[in-house]
């Protein structure tokens, strides 16, 4: 997604997943969206649409509640996440995150204690429990 | 408590006002110094919830400061997950709107605030305390002392800063930072 300022508010519909809403919330606050409401909300569109003409960025509550599970990892260890869901290997994360695997092995540990799960076959699928790896747009 | 007569009805407004708590904005409460009204009922002179924000508890709303790191700590309490809402302090009637909208089920945070908050460039915790002593005024080799690092690391700090900063001097640096909102205070490590 561009980083660009939007002139009129653009409208996000994020899926019902910790992964999808954390993204959503990150856009809202770097700007590249002004409204974020869930597919199943739009009855609250009129109401954000005008909030957001009065000049202010709009999310749904219900999105900033789901995006709560991972929204104190930093954004690094989110794409981490998504990599880590797809099955990716060690070697091939550290590649894409222009890292070196030792690093990703580090993460790795941090990530497992804060999902609180013992191994890899867990850590993924609390990963994708949280919504990661489903066809993710990146 | 005469104080408490402004009475929220289902969304809990939690006022936090960063700019008396720069140094752990996000983490003190301090009285909210808004003894003006927001509608007729008016707001109470001051609107002590508590001194310590329960990290585990996410606030309604959030009353910012004015300056650009005030915001910055703010939006970055509420990308946490930790405020619902964010309005500022000057502005009393964003707040009307954010309990309104709360009400909904909707959360605010003003455009302009956000826009305030990407200004401040973010930093690693010893760029902060380096910082910290540039606006305090000490020379690379007393931070250096301060921080128990080498001289070199320090100086190599600083030249992140300015990159961070876009300043190529010193002073520069420090008018920027000033500007934004930084207290040499406020980034002792």
């Amino acid at each position: 997604m561009a980083d660009r300022q939007l002139e009129q508010p653009a409208i996000l519909a994020p899926r019902d997943t910790s992964a999808d809403c954390a993204d959503a919330v990150a856009a809202l606050v770097a700007g590249r969206a002004g409204v974020v409401v869930r597919a199943d909300e739009l009855e609250l569109l009129p109401e954000a649409l005008r909030a957001a003409a009065a000049g202010f960025a709009v999310v749904s509550t219900a999105v900033v509640d789901r995006a709560r599970a991972v929204a104190d990892l930093p954004a690094g260890e989110r794409a981490l996440l998504a990599l880590v869901a797809r099955g990716e290997g060690n070697d091939a994360i550290a590649a894409v995150l222009e890292t070196s695997p030792s690093s990703v092995k580090r993460a790795l540990v941090r990530l497992r204690r804060h999902l609180g799960v013992d191994g890899r076959p867990a850590l993924i699928r609390a990963a994708r429990e949280l919504g990661y790896g489903k066809g993710s747009p990146d | 408590m005469a104080a408490v007569a402004w009475d929220v009805p289902t969304p809990r407004a939690v006022v936090l006002d960063l700019t008396d708590a720069t140094r752990s904005a996000a983490l003190c409460f301090t009285v909210g110094r808004s003894g003006r009204p927001v509608d007729d009922r008016g707001l109470p002179e001051s609107l002590v919830v508590s001194d310590r924000l329960d990290r585990s508890r996410t606030l309604d709303v959030l009353v910012c400061g004015p300056t650009a790191v005030d915001a910055a700590a703010a939006v970055a309490a509420f990308a946490a997950g930790q405020a619902r809402a964010i309005v500022a302090a000057d502005d009393p009637e964003q707040l009307v709107a954010a309990l309104a909208a709360l009400e909904l089920g909707l959360s605010l945070v003003p455009a302009d605030l956000l826009e305030r908050a990407r200004a401040v460039p973010a930093l690693t915790d010893r760029q902060r305390a380096v910082l910290g002593g540039v606006l305090a005024g000490q020379s690379n080799a007393e931070m250096a002392r301060a921080l128990q690092v080498r001289p070199v690391t320090v100086k190599r700090e600083v030249a992140g800063l300015f990159g961070a900063f876009g300043a190529c001097r010193r002073f520069e640096l420090m008018s920027v930072a000033f500007g934004l909102g930084f207290r040499a205070d406020a980034l002792r490590p």
